[in-house]
């Protein structure tokens, strides 16, 4: 028989190996008996001596059973079960350590997909780490989009890309069946695509040059109408019925879908559903200054990050030479690569994709597993102080162990299983609570963390569990052993024998309390410090009267309403519509929606300012396309002048309303009003400004937030719509897209109907899209960081709990060891006042060495978070003092409880009692 | 009990029971009986040592059990040599020979 069959049979046939082992040892004794009453012994006496011969039945079967194949599994079956019958015998520890053991290891094996599936897994396409992003920066803008003249120079000059392609990203109307969506578009060239290395899913790509438009410039050139859908839209919209080749309706256009994308394929974390040609004109090499596209370059073999970062800095010191074209030409040609310098200069940059993606989001992804981490620390802190006192308890049965022969490495292993049992169960379970908390949590911020989709458990994230519930179970499982050893235990089994070690201990648990009050403190302090930035984010003074205003988008597709006045009459009509609806006090539109909208960066002719290599350059951070009652219905006050007027839409001469702070950078000290602006290289000039008419500005309006609440205002030039598309021929236009605002009083939910009734009435092909209250659009602008105050919230509220426990069950246990002292103090006289503030004492001197370790800890750690927080200091007096103020209070009723139960013993009871 | 001891005492254990199963199969307490017969009452192996060394080298096949009658009628568990019992027996024997030869001449020096 081998020793393989062996182990199984051992394990498999447990109780007839056990059978036989018993008979066997049976018949020896009574064959020994046998022959001693053979050799003439009394029976009587044959018995004695067999039984002493063979020494005890039981620890024989033990010697027997220890040489058996499959011992180890057998013992770890033995443990368990063991465990088990412990764990049973005491729900309550059990609970509390499970729960505890689940919310740590669940917010850790949580936070850690986020960490895994954002930071740390590759991009889904081939080679990944190949692709690089490129942008441009100028010196008020640290990262800007390319021109698509400086984006085919670098596509011809550049030796470290093997392909190079270009994108932008928005939005289109997708009319398919009776209701219109909205769907967010990536819109790329045939480059693009290639750089990226996907392949389709069904159909074909964009083909070579498919994806460019040519015509003279100025002239209107819509790109191709071909699409490629992503996998989900497919789905979602066509329910994965066949489509390639066939035409759907995007912005009014049939385009053909000539492809579908695999699931899961992205661009930038876009979250595209629709690819659409980009329709860049390689002709066009003269309009420099209008900076529409980011690019992506796929490395060649060989090329490293550094090299290609070098060529760059290289071929930026030279371009013009490079391209031929001279640098400082005024006007149009103008923009030519530049070496940055502190006020002037415009480069090229480049940064990982996967980098460019995940960038300013995994500082705020590490802040949060590191804060998990604590949290488990902690958790694992007090498991340990509730299983010392658990083996405290549990001295006699640990001697009795030991007395009958359990060796130090067998009750090792005791403590251990313990240990792993509860953590096991605790990961397990765990892991559900992460599943579900992951959904709940993309649920709720689907946008404010990139590349969700891949957030999910894997097998690296099983991994983590398993090693963080291992690691977990075996450090605080092993804590009784710190201060017991084998020795101890012995003694125990005389009572009293162990007073060094109970005292030893005493100690022990004080530090292990101590150091979860300074994690608490020093998560704390960080939670509040990222709550009073999400407040200051919230009540920042966004230049306008945000309460009672509701918003949605719409988009008049400009192949039904080719002209910009038709546009604009539409509109105008849509409003008159709305403001009639009762509860509407008033209605308006424009361009983009306050407060975080993208940039314009346009080139502008300014009157009376000429721009210096010191100063800033002639170049407007937003321009605003409005309707009538825009100032009027947002509630921006005009600090100067006046706003536009339904008179103004009809006169000749151009007006405009600027605000504050683009008087204070360019007419600084100079009368605003009267002044003149016009913008300068438009998108779709023929060439420089000649054809553009010049601005009166008729008013200043205060600032309003735009590029985010946290940023400093840009300058702001407003535009009236409603006389734009009267000027003359080249520069009449309305926008496509509005945002229209209306004040009053009736939430979203309820104006819904009568905003839909409205507007289909008017075009029911137009989809009403991100229907919401002003409030919920700041919520949304501000929703990374409150999503990460909410989290470390949350998680300094269990740290605080779990230290509020910990020092609470150090004190009661210290209560129930001394409840003979106490009992003999109160009845010699003691004041009941005095047990009360002793004993609070002792919590509230532990919780003192805490906080100050841990505010200690919180002013190194808090500088990590520095770049995280907005209009308020790492070392903040205020934040602090109420960190230590609220842990005081927390821990003074953990200490209170306990204290108060000694002070209501009755010493009559007590000292019957023992 | 020491385990330098313990080992070494093993070693000669299992050589000693494969030798006393080599003339016929005996149940465990006729093994102890045959050993002390066949070393002349050197070795007196202890129920506590029998035990787990049969066991142990039954699993590693050098022994099969089976229950038979014994001499005066009770039913006893009998130990017989294997094939692979035997082979380990003779390879046990003069492996000890060349250790006690070996020891031996390294004592007269």
């Amino acid at each position: 028989m081998s020793r393989f069959f062996s182990f199984w049979r051992n394990l498999l046939r447990r109780a007839g190996v056990e059978r036989d082992l018993d008979a066997e040892l049976r018949a020896t004794f009574d064959l020994l008996v046998d022959e001693k009453i053979r050799s003439g012994t009394p029976p009587d006496e044959a018995r004695r001596a067999a039984r002493l011969e063979l020494g005890g039945l039981e620890s024989l079967k033990d010697q027997v059973r220890d040489t058996r194949a499959g011992r180890g599994v057998d013992i770890l079956l033995q443990d368990l079960r063991y465990t088990l019958r412990q764990l049973r015998r005491s729900p309550a520890f059990t609970t509390v350590a499970i729960i505890t053991l689940t919310l740590g290891i669940g917010a850790n094996s949580a936070i850690f997909s986020v960490v895994n599936g954002v930071i740390l897994r590759p991009l889904g396409y081939p080679r990944p780490q190949q692709l690089m992003h490129l942008t441009t920066r100028f010196p008020a803008s640290p990262q800007f989009w390319v021109s698509p003249p400086e984006y085919f120079e670098f596509r011809e000059i550049n030796r470290s890309f093997s392909e190079v392609g270009a994108y932008s990203v928005g939005e289109v109307d997708l009319n398919s069946g009776d209701r219109p969506q909205r769907i967010r578009a990536a819109f790329v060239d045939d480059h693009l695509l290639s750089a990226l290395g996907v392949q389709p899913a069904d159909g074909r790509l964009f083909m070579k040059g498919e994806t460019e438009v040519s015509a003279a410039p100025g002239q209107p050139a819509p790109p191709p109408p071909i699409a490629i859908l992503s996998y989900e839209l497919w789905q979602t919209a066509f329910g994965g019925a066949p489509i390639v080749g066939q035409a759907v309706e995007l912005n009014g256009r049939r385009s053909e879908v000539v492809g579908i994308m695999p699931a899961g394929t992205d661009l930038m974390d876009n979250r595209t559903e629709i690819w659409l040609p980009l329709g860049l004109n390689p002709a066009n090499r003269q309009i420099r200054g209008n900076h529409s596209v980011y690019l992506i370059g796929r490395l060649k073999e060989g090329a490293t990050v550094q090299s290609a970062r070098t060529e760059l800095t290289a071929l930026v010191e030279n371009w013009g030479e490079r391209v031929g074209i001279k640098p400082g030409t005024p006007g149009a040609t103008g923009h030519v690569f530049t070496p940055m310098t502190e006020r002037d200069g415009h480069i090229l940059q480049m940064k990982p994709v996967q980098e460019e993606i995940v960038g300013a989001v995994s500082q705020s992804i590490w802040v949060l597993q590191a804060a998990v981490g604590l949290v488990l620390l902690i958790a694992c802190a007090n498991l340990a102080n509730l299983l010392l006192a658990r083996a405290e308890t549990r001295q006699r049965e640990f001697a009795v162990r030991t007395a009958l022969g359990a060796g130090r490495a067998r009750l090792l292993r005791q403590f251990t299983t313990e240990g792993m049992v509860l953590s096991i169960t605790g990961g397990v379970v765990g892991l559900l609570l992460a599943r579900i908390g992951l959904q709940a949590l993309v649920a709720a911020y689907p946008a404010s963390l990139p590349r969700t989709h891949d957030v999910a458990i894997d097998p690296v994230v099983l991994l983590f569990t398993f090693v963080v519930s291992t690691a977990t179970g075996v450090l605080f499982g092993l804590a009784p052993m710190m201060h017991t050893g084998v020795r101890g235990l012995a003694s125990a089994l005389n009572e009293g024998g162990a007073k060094g070690v109970v005292a030893a201990r005493r100690h022990l648990r004080g530090g292990l309390v101590a150091m979860e009050i300074a994690l608490a403190v020093v998560l704390v302090t960080g939670a509040a410090l990222l709550v009073r930035t999400v407040y200051n984010l919230m009540t920042v003074d966004a230049g306008f009267d945000r309460s009672r205003l509701v918003t949605f988008s719409m988009t008049l597709p400009p192949i039904n309403y080719r002209q910009p006045s038709a546009r604009a009459q539409t509109y105008q009509r849509i409003l008159e519509q709305l403001r009639a609806i009762p509860g509407v006090q008033g209605a308006t539109a424009m361009s983009g929606l306050p407060p975080d909208r993208p940039p314009n960066k346009q080139d502008t002719d300014i009157a009376n300012y000429t721009a210096s290599p010191e100063g800033p350059g002639s170049n407007v951070d937003y321009y605003q396309n409005v309707m009538s009652d825009y100032f009027e219905t947002m509630g921006i006050p005009i600090v100067q002048g006046r706003s536009f007027q339904p008179a103004d839409g009809a006169s000749s001469g151009m007006v405009a309303v600027v605000n504050e702070t683009f008087v204070n950078t360019f007419w600084k000290g100079q009368n605003p009003i009267g002044q003149r602006l016009r913008p300068c290289c438009f998108p779709g000039a023929a060439s420089a400004s000649d054809d553009v008419p010049w601005f009166t500005v008729i008013g200043v309006a205060k600032d309003v937030k735009q590029g985010g609440v946290e940023r400093q205002t840009g300058t702001e030039f407003y535009q009236f719509v409603d006389q734009r598309v009267n000027s003359v021929v080249a520069f009449r236009a309305a926008p496509a897209t509005m945002n229209v605002v209306l004040r009053t009083t009736l939430p979203p939910a309820v104006l819904s109907q009568s905003i839909e009734r409205v507007v289909r009435a008017v075009d029911r092909t137009v989809p009403i899209v991100r229907l919401r209250d002003m409030t919920g659009v700041f919520a949304e602008s501000i929703s990374r960081p409150r999503l990460l105050a909410q989290l470390v919230g949350a998680f300094a509220g269990l740290a605080l709990l779990l230290a509020a426990i910990g020092t609470y069950g150090v004190l009661s246990y210290m209560v129930t060891a001394r409840r003979r002292e106490i009992g003999i103090r109160l009845a010699l006289g003691a004041d009941r006042a005095r047990v009360v503030a002793q004993i609070m004492k002792q919590g509230l001197s532990l919780t003192a060495v805490g906080a100050t370790a841990g505010l200690a800890g919180a002013l190194v750690l808090n500088r990590l978070i520095a770049s995280l927080l907005f209009g308020v200091q790492p070392t903040d007096i205020a934040t602090l003092s109420a960190v230590i103020l609220v842990i005081t209070l927390v821990a003074a009723v953990a200490s209170w409880l306990p204290a108060m139960r000694a002070a209501r013993l009755d010493p009559n009871v007590v000292l019957k009692d023992q | 009990m020491p385990d330098r001891q313990l080992t070494l005492l093993q070693g000669t254990l299992d050589l000693l029971i494969l030798k006393a199963l080599s003339a016929a199969p005996l149940h465990g307490l006729g093994v102890s009986r045959r050993i002390e017969q066949i070393t002349g009452g050197t070795f007196v192996v202890q129920p506590g040592s029998l035990f787990p060394a049969l066991h142990r080298l039954e699993e590693s096949g050098w022994l099969t059990s089976d229950w038979q009658p014994s001499e005066n009628n009770r039913r006893a568990k009998y130990y017989t040599l294997t094939r692979a019992g035997r082979r380990q027996l003779g390879e046990e024997a003069s492996q000890w020979n060349q250790i006690a030869l070996a020891i031996g001449r390294a004592l007269k020096t």
